[in-house]
């Protein structure tokens, strides 16, 4: 992506777009006028029940939440499997240029041993990885306005922590992970992930894999960027 | 709704600056009506964007005010700690002239910008918001990009 490319990206965030408040309300209303309200919703169920069952897709109606553009599933996961793809190796300083923004890095494990770029989704990722210990992954909070990262998580595998006055989510065993790429809601690549912590530190979402107990994981991702 | 109505503001807004919220509003009346023409498995997004995107064009044509684009007031942007103030003093002043410059473009190539960066459409996906083929798609970001950096002042072209 070029510079131009970036800035434009960049610019969206900082743009006066309409929070769009209301504006439910008054498209049920003017389909409410038309006397036909409820057709015109059982049509969106139904084409929300059709765009879920692609294969593989990520359901649209799951219960939902999650972090920056993080989204976290509590149901299974679509049927799919592939091993971990990082997309390409590059420099720490090539992934600032290209994803947009600075890296965190995490106090006390030095510079990541490989640095991997994966731009072929709708926002850039970043992993970093040190050798023997954990694998984070890193992305810009706020854009796209979908998410650009899933995963699906078993019900109460997952629990809210306190990451230094942040909230942070962390998922408890292996679960599955996603990553969107090309086509808007399919799942491009699944793999089995081990225990993680999420969080947001500023701009960035911040994804620790890897990275020991549940209080060793939080440290680490309190020391980020210090 | 809820789900697609942050991108579908985001092209609006592009193509048809404070407008958005009404283009909005009847592109999703319009896309309800039309649901039983949509290809069950067919992207979803892409389908619904080219309906706002159809509408923000309309709206510009009626209309010949400049939609000119503003950047949100207010609330220090939070940043990742290393950024000082004066960078983002900086970066706001790029902001400023980047949207100007957008503002001051033909409505195809707004419609170009917003689709693919703004509400960050893959080239495929735009192909069928656009209704055009992949190729198309490419030589009109180009083009738009390319009057884009001409708009631009030259200081801030890279």
């Amino acid at each position: 992506m070029t510079d131009m490319e970036l800035r434009l990206r960049e610019l969206a965030d900082h743009l006066d777009v309409p929070a769009g408040d209301g504006l439910a309300a008054a498209v049920t209303a003017r389909l409410g006028v038309d006397r036909r309200p409820r057709r015109w919703w059982r049509w969106l169920v139904g084409l929300v029940v059709a765009v879920g069952i692609g294969i593989p897709t990520v359901p649209a109606v799951a219960h939902r939440f999650g972090i920056g553009g993080l989204a976290v599933h509590e149901e299974a996961a679509p049927e799919s499997a592939a091993s971990l793809d990082l997309g390409r190796q590059v420099s720490l300083a090539h992934a600032t240029r290209a994803a947009g923004f600075r890296p965190l890095l995490p106090a006390g494990l030095g510079r990541p041993d490989e640095v991997w770029l994966d731009d072929r989704g709708p926002a850039p990722v970043v992993w970093l990885r040190w050798r023997g210990g954990p694998l984070l992954t890193e992305l810009r909070g706020g854009l796209p306005a979908e998410p650009v990262m899933h995963k699906f998580v078993a019900n109460g595998q997952v629990q809210v922590v306190d990451v230094g006055g942040r909230p942070g989510l962390w998922v408890e065993g292996a679960h599955q992970v996603a990553i969107e790429a090309g086509e808007s809601i399919v799942v491009q690549r699944l793999r089995t992930s081990d225990s993680t912590l999420l969080v947001e530190v500023g701009q960035v979402t911040v994804r620790l894999e890897s990275a020991g107990s549940r209080d060793d994981a939080i440290r680490l991702a309190r020391s980020l960027g210090t | 709704m809820a789900r697609h109505q942050g991108v579908a503001l985001r092209v609006a807004y592009g193509i048809a600056g404070s407008d958005a919220e009404d283009v909005v509003q009847e592109a999703f009346v319009k896309a309800f009506k039309a649901l039983p023409r949509f290809l069950p498995g067919a992207p979803f997004r892409p389908w619904m964007l080219r309906i706002v995107a159809n509408e923000a064009r309309n709206v510009r044509r009626r209309d010949a005010r400049q939609h000119q684009l503003r950047m949100r007031a207010g609330g220090q942007r939070a940043t990742t700690g290393w950024a000082t103030p004066e960078d983002e003093l900086e970066a706001e002043d790029d902001r400023r002239r980047l949207a100007g410059a957008v503002s001051s473009l033909p409505v195809r190539d707004r419609e170009a910008i917003a689709l693919r960066w703004f509400a960050g459409l893959s080239e495929a996906e735009m192909a069928v918001a656009l209704g055009c083929r992949p190729g198309t798609v490419k030589s009109r970001l180009a083009r738009a990009l390319d009057r884009l950096r001409a708009a631009l002042p030259a200081e801030v072209v890279q």
